[in-house]
């Protein structure tokens, strides 16, 4: 949901970010693990309150709902959920951009790559006249 | 593949050489070329590069994929090719309550040439006889005229790739032929110069053709990673095949040196040193003792070698440390790069520069000295920018992708740090390595002085950075700690009076003269560029002066 698949490329879940992340906990420290835990158990917690239900049996369009509250507290995090939302969305862009998904057919990255020379701007309006020295 | 002793030679050398970074290496070089013997010793292994340099992976391929995304928790060992980052718990170093400092060490043959940024930019007399200037501290004994001829040796050697520009405050070089600059840096440079600032490419030891027996750069990035196929400068393939192939050289790596060895006659006489892997104690017997060991490391080796410190007759030894200013920064978006074409831009990892254009002709009213900027970017690996973009879902997706080429950033390289007396280093007599060396406690801060370059920078590149109509989206908030830019140098200073100097203008110590210490200790000042290529020159000098009067 934070990164779909869309026409251009596949999202994070067909990218195996989730593997990525689960990686990442299993070496960190306790905190970190009992940050992530607290978290899920939150978003299960809202989905309760909302929908008496959890998380992953709600539909696509409550579980919308719930990222989306959870979204709104992005800049000024108050609670819980807007702090988890942090979390597992930086994790997600990291596990996604560093993958063949999101770096090859997203992104389109071209470098690490054998040239025979470096490719230099051909943009003409970049190459705007220079001051004198 | 360099060859290597594991025996412990009984004889004696001409030279016994304790490093093999940019200096230690360079140091091998020279020597053997002018016909001496010499030993060269390195703490840490000879490094495999096939195995352990990090080249040519994408990040899906690291542990934990590399270091490029902004981190969430310590970098595994194996992340950052650890032969060449180490922070290792071996040889810890300690400091202050209130002081940080950082040291990076490279213990392994060729140090930290294997990883080093490549920045190859002339000291001008703006730099060494700053002093004169503006009256704070002390000019170097050296002045450009002295070295010039030594840069002219060291570029030709290790192949220096850059532009002529006329800048007097950056002389120009023997250069082999520039980088083009990607549409980024272009942008950034062109504004720069219509700004009236000193502005070209960083001048890189890159090859830009085949040079002296070594590959051209093939532009796959990572540099920092290891180059394995030679094309930017270390020791493993530029200084260290020539001094071998003289058959003058013995190369022994995994030595950690102690300390240097006195004579009865007032002389070094050499050199005692531990076997890094079985402990055991060694001696190493030369007529010359070349201290090449890093900025701080020959500075330990020298206060471990004398109660007092050794050939410390100035009382200066360990003090007047500096490292170089970091931290300003500005980071966003060129909107005339958004949504443009995939490209290659990630080939180079550096980009566009300005020189010092601070107290020049005309005197700050804030502060001494200057510092020089560099500007990069476009689609390098992973978008660390995308963390600080709001929202979920397709439009976020959508929104890094347009912007992905549009990203830029501007930084202070190095900004000169004032050389204070009371920065120092000296031995914690509490605390000793894993072979029982006693360990460094160093105790640095910056001054008011440091912080108004640090401010200055900051302010000048928000204003470049949106007179290229760039969209600014973080600023570097902090002056890093001290040492986290790895350009640590002083400690050990050049000078013509024995009384307020360790070395004399060739890097000899006054105290004792068969024993020469190469490398940034030497430093009476940090300069406004980067350091590497000065210390390259001032061993080639030394070791021209050495041979003479040998």
């Amino acid at each position: 949901m934070i990164i779909p698949t869309d026409a251009h490329s596949p999202g994070a879940s067909a990218a195996k970010v989730a593997a990525f992340i689960d990686d990442l906990l299993a070496d960190s420290d306790a905190a970190a693990k009992s940050a992530w835990t607290r978290g899920l158990e939150a978003v299960d917690a809202d989905a309760h309150r909302r929908y008496n239900k959890p998380f992953l049996a709600a539909n696509a369009a409550q579980q919308e709902e719930i990222l989306k509250a959870m979204a709104e507290g992005e800049l000024e995090p108050k609670t819980e959920l807007h702090r988890f939302f942090i979390g597992i969305k930086t994790q997600t862009l990291s596990g996604y951009y560093t993958s063949p998904a999101g770096l090859l057919k997203d992104l389109q990255y071209k470098g690490n790559a054998a040239l025979t020379a470096y490719p230099p701007c051909n943009h003409p309006d970049h190459h705007r006249p220079e001051a004198k020295k | 593949m360099l060859k290597i002793t594991r025996e412990t030679p009984s004889r004696e050398f001409d030279a016994v050489i304790v490093g093999t970074g940019p200096c230690g290496g360079f140091a091998a070089k020279e020597l053997t070329e002018r016909g001496m013997t010499v030993l060269v010793l390195d703490a840490g292994p000879m490094p495999v590069p096939a195995r352990d340099f990090a080249r040519h992976e994408y990040p899906w391929q690291q542990p934990s994929r590399g270091l490029a995304f902004e981190r969430r928790r310590p970098a595994r060992p194996s992340d950052r090719v650890p032969l060449m980052w180490q922070q290792h718990p071996d040889h810890p170093f300690t400091t202050d309550p209130g002081k940080p400092f950082t040291w990076i060490r490279s213990r392994v043959v060729g140090g930290r040439s294997l990883h080093w940024s490549r920045a190859s930019h002339r000291f001008s007399d703006y730099d060494f006889k700053a002093a004169s200037r503006d009256g704070y501290g002390e000019d170097w004994p050296v002045a450009y005229a002295d070295i010039a001829p030594y840069y002219d040796h060291v570029e030709e050697h290790i192949g220096v790739s850059g532009y002529t520009e006329g800048y007097p405050q950056l002389p120009d070089g023997k250069f082999l032929p520039g980088m083009p600059y990607n549409c980024a840096e272009l942008i950034m440079r062109n504004t720069a110069l219509r700004m009236g600032l000193p502005a070209t490419h960083r001048r890189l030891a890159q090859l830009t053709r085949p040079h002296k027996g070594r590959a051209a750069c093939h532009y796959c990035g990572a540099c920092t990673n290891g180059c394995d196929v030679g094309a930017m400068f270390n020791s493993l393939v530029s200084t260290l095949p020539p001094a071998e192939s003289t058959g003058r050289m013995v190369l022994r790596p995994d030595s950690v040196v102690r300390a240097v060895l006195m004579g009865k006659d007032g002389k070094a006489r050499g050199v005692s040193y531990i076997d890094r892997n079985t402990k055991l104690d060694y001696e190493a017997r030369a007529k010359f003792v070349i201290v090449a060991a890093s900025t701080l490391e020959s500075t330990r080796i020298l206060l471990n070698s004398a109660s007092g410190g050794l050939g410390n007759s100035s009382g200066v030894l360990g003090h007047y440390l500096m490292d170089q200013i970091a931290g300003a920064s500005v980071t966003g978006f060129l909107p005339q790069l958004r949504g443009a074409a995939p490209r290659n831009d990630d080939g180079k990892s550096a980009g566009a520069f300005i020189a010092n254009f601070r107290n020049l002709k005309d005197k700050h009213p804030k502060f001494i000295r200057g510092y020089c900027m560099s500007m990069n970017g476009g689609q390098t690996a992973s978008p660390g920018f995308a963390l600080a973009m709001p929202g979920y879902g397709a439009s976020l997706k959508e929104r890094i992708r347009n912007h992905y080429p549009a990203w830029a950033r501007i930084y202070m390289s190095a900004g000169e740090m004032l050389p204070r007396f009371e920065n120092r280093c000296e031995i914690d007599t509490n605390r000793k390595d894993a072979w029982g060396v006693p360990v460094l406690r160093i105790s640095v801060t910056h001054g008011d002085n440091d912080r108004a370059i640090w401010q200055d920078g900051s302010e000048k590149m928000k204003e470049i950075f949106t007179e290229a109509g760039g969209e600014i989206t973080s600023v570097g908030k902090q002056l890093n700690p001290p040492g986290g830019l790895i350009h640590e140098v002083g400690g050990c200073r050049m000078g013509n009076n024995p009384k307020t100097s360790v070395l004399d203008p060739f890097c000899r110590m006054h105290d004792i003269k068969n024993v020469y210490v190469f490398g940034g200790g030497a430093f009476p000042t940090t300069g406004s560029y980067h350091p590497t290529l000065t210390m390259m020159a001032l061993t080639v000098r030394g070791c021209e002066r050495l041979v003479r009067e040998a």
